[in-house]
């Protein structure tokens, strides 16, 4: 469970986050919305321990991020919007690496789940020869190394093509069916409807919604005729 | 983890053939301009031929000595080809050591002791004879010393042949060895300059193997130091420390792997060097190698925190590295330059290690030492902040 109460982040005198509360159940997928500038990130980065709120709490499994930040990433993998991995090493490389640093990761743990994402016949390849797609794909990978039960991923498809987004979206969702909370940023309305359960929906640092697919059909004064692409876009305006 | 994360490092400096390549780049670097300044300066030499026609031991003493001038470059040659050099204006100067020779100085006759040629074409026989002249009159002053002790300690003494014989040679050593061959026209040659001085210099010009060696060791560490510009832009910067849990073992591992490969390069162009006689290698002179090396990696760390693009990164390398190369005084001398690039010269690193290496002291590798402290823990603070 992830609880958030009248977190606010200020850069300077820019408040980012406005006093933002919500309650995450586990085993939740929750798109993370809004668009450029509306603190998505931030919020994602408070939650992954890696930023920390001016004031306010953030509860992670009743461990709070700012004083418990080494027993939170245990619990979270976190994945950036850029590709972050060594681009001059492979595919097993970089796994290796990663693996090693993770220290509850095993060689066996990931090379099931490389099968299962179809990225291990790339395991000997450097990482640049790779598809944007499969470099996308190792970048999760690498977050889920030791077995995270919340995984936060920032707009992690960004720059690929649509099969290829479509492939991570089910690989994700199968990830979430085996009872993992997923936070997943993003500004591809499609992707969002197939994979999310629910939406957190943010802008310029409020927090607008926050609520199940269904409810967000019925947010404000929206036409039920609209498809959800629509919803949200009126909705984020 | 700190050595997961440093061999890491390693694999990803060395990963291609071509950073192999270029590990050793330097140490051939070093080496063909080394061999250049040595080929450049035989070659300002004044060349000197020697028709050795008696081949004894005394002939072979003079040619060796008067080979060890650094200002001259001696050829043994035949009668003709002599010659034929001082013809051609090849050589300066030639001189035939004629057969008898050891003979004659033993027994204390100088007349016609050596035949000269001169060239037309150059204006130094005089530095060149005196050198030649200094050596022969060497071997004829300590014959003649060894005569005069054994004709007067021999007679009172009543000395068998044998006896005669070890205190002849016992005085022709004595005199030997305190013969200070300082030819006149070599004396107070630099006008203007004490001796002191003039000598000091030249130790310090005489090779830009420990110069070069230096600027290149500085050059690789920031080189290979850009990696916290570009981990900060493929986003690693953020994503290994929080794999790890602390930002200091990602920040003193990478450090750590590229202080290895840089020790490497240290162990390849100071063992050049020291195989070439350019380097002495004791426990301090290494000690202040390995000291300047840390303080390197240190320092250029702590700039990398600062700059945040590659091209920045590349023009502040070579700033670095050109002015505090120029400034040091490594490749010529500080002192004959102004006072104010003097005092510019003592806050170059080079200018440190390049004491540390003449002097031989262990202050200095010590300070080195405790810098890179000081700046590690600077760069993993401030660095941390801004992951």
């Amino acid at each position: 469970m992830i609880a958030a109460e009248n977190l606010t982040k200020k850069f300077g005198r820019k408040e980012v986050l406005k006093n933002i509360n919500f309650t995450i159940q586990k085993g939740e997928t929750v798109g993370v919305v809004g668009p450029n500038g509306a603190g998505k990130s931030t919020l994602l980065r408070i939650i992954a321990t890696i930023m920390n709120a001016t004031t306010g709490t953030v509860a992670v499994d009743g461990l709070d991020v700012k004083k418990e930040k080494k027993a939170i990433r245990q619990k979270i993998g976190y994945v950036p919007q850029e590709i972050a991995v060594y681009h001059e090493l492979t595919t097993r490389e970089n796994l290796r690496f990663f693996g090693k640093l993770a220290k509850h990761s095993s060689e066996e743990r990931w090379m099931k789940r490389c099968e299962e994402w179809r990225l291990a016949e790339h395991l000997d390849k450097k990482v640049k020869h790779l598809s944007g797609g499969n470099q996308r794909k190792l970048n999760i990978l690498i977050a889920m190394l030791h077995d995270p039960d919340i995984l936060i991923l920032d707009e992690p498809t960004v720059g690929i093509d649509i099969s290829a987004k479509q492939e991570i979206v089910n690989d994700l969702r199968e990830f979430g069916r085996e009872g993992k909370t997923i936070l997943y940023s993003s500004h591809d309305a499609q992707e969002l409807e197939t994979l999310c359960t629910s939406f957190l929906i943010l802008k310029e640092g409020e927090l607008l919604f926050y609520g199940s697919k269904q409810k967000v059909r019925q947010f404000g004064s929206i036409a039920q005729s609209k498809n959800f692409a629509e919803t949200l876009g009126e909705i984020v305006g | 983890m700190v050595w997961t994360i440093a061999i890491t490092r390693i694999k990803l400096l060395l990963q291609s053939p071509l950073s192999w390549i270029g590990l050793l780049i330097p140490v051939l670097l070093l080496g063909f301009f080394s061999m250049s300044v040595e080929k450049t300066a035989n070659a300002t030499k004044i060349p000197v031929v020697i028709v050795d026609e008696d081949e004894t031991e005394y002939s072979a003493l003079v040619i060796e000595r008067v080979s060890e001038n650094p200002a001259i470059s001696v050829s043994t040659v035949s009668e003709d080809e002599a010659r034929n050099q001082i013809e051609t204006q090849k050589a300066a100067i030639g001189f035939l050591i004629p057969k008898g020779f050891m003979e004659q100085i033993r027994s204390n006759d100088e007349d016609g002791l050596v035949t000269m040629w001169l060239s037309t074409g150059t204006i130094s026989h005089g530095l060149v004879r005196e050198i030649f002249a200094s050596e022969v009159k060497r071997l004829s002053s300590n014959s003649y010393g060894a005569n005069t002790v054994l004709k007067t300690y021999g007679k009172s003494k009543n000395l068998n042949a044998i006896e005669q014989t070890s205190v002849w040679k016992d005085a022709w050593a004595y005199s030997d060895k305190h013969w200070e061959p300082k030819p006149l026209m070599t004396v107070d040659y630099k006008v203007g300059v004490t001796s002191e001085k003039a000598e000091a210099a030249e130790s310090k010009s005489a090779s830009i193997y420990i110069p070069g060696m230096l600027v290149l060791l500085m050059l690789f560490s920031f080189l290979w130091n850009s990696w916290p510009i570009k981990d900060r832009d493929s986003g690693m910067r953020s994503r290994v420390p929080y794999a790890v849990g602390r930002f200091s073992l990602y920040w003193m591992g990478n450090a750590l792997g590229v202080l290895l490969v840089q020790i490497v390069l240290l162990i390849l162009l100071g063992g050049f060097g020291w195989w070439r006689g350019e380097l002495e290698l004791n426990g301090v002179t290494i000690l202040a190698l390995v000291g300047y090396v840390l303080f390197l990696n240190a320092l250029s760390l702590t700039f990398a925190y600062f700059v945040h693009a590659n091209r920045t990164w590349q023009a502040i390398t070579l700033f670095v590295v050109l002015a505090t190369s120029l400034l040091s005084g490594t490749f010529f001398p500080s002192d004959e330059l102004s006072s104010f690039l003097e005092r510019a010269a003592q806050w170059t690193p080079q200018y440190w290690v390049v004491s540390s290496l003449h002097q031989e002291t262990l202050p200095i590798p010590l300070v080195f030492f405790t810098i890179s402290i000081i700046l590690y823990g600077l760069s993993t603070i401030k660095a941390g902040d801004n992951a």
